[in-house]
């Protein structure tokens, strides 16, 4: 069965930024969460490999 | 202009960064190579996210920003301890593990 690309946007009507923002807390928390908790590990683990030599 | 503009041009961005990625030998030039590919990568999640009429491939797309941070602050951690270890940062150099 064919399925051609899109050749046309679809109108999506309303405010993006507040959707996107209401589908992260809300349909994918979850994720966001993990996220979170990853970005914490991953960013202090590059802060203690980066620290300066004493 | 149609998906298949977005699709052409984050099929040439990722092209750049692979190419980027296997040719540099300078450590820095590798990890732009790499933040290239996954700039393509979001490009194509919000062109099907915005033909498709859904919201959740923009949503992804934010999350894949935030990892890409992540994986950007750790590699350079990583190559600010090579090279004090090894006083370089050209991949050719880094061969401690070779056979």
């Amino acid at each position: 069965m064919e399925r051609p690309l899109a050749t046309t946007r679809m109108p999506m009507v309303g405010d993006l930024t507040r959707d996107i923002g209401e589908t992260v807390l809300t349909r994918f928390v979850l994720p966001f969460e993990l996220l979170a908790v990853l970005m914490l590990a991953g960013l202090m683990s590059a802060i203690y490999f980066a620290r300066p030599e004493e | 202009m149609g998906l298949q503009a977005y699709l052409t041009l984050a099929a040439i961005v990722f092209s750049i960064g692979l190419f980027g990625v296997i040719t540099r030998r300078n450590t820095i030039g590798i990890l732009l190579g790499i933040e290239l590919m996954l700039n393509s990568v979001n490009i194509n999640l919000v062109a099907f996210s915005r033909f498709s009429g859904e919201i959740t491939g923009m949503v992804f797309a934010v999350f894949t920003i935030c990892i890409t941070v992540v994986e950007a602050a750790l590699g350079l951690a990583i190559v600010i301890l090579l090279f004090r270890v090894r006083r370089t940062v050209t991949a050719d150099h880094l061969d401690l593990l070779k056979g």
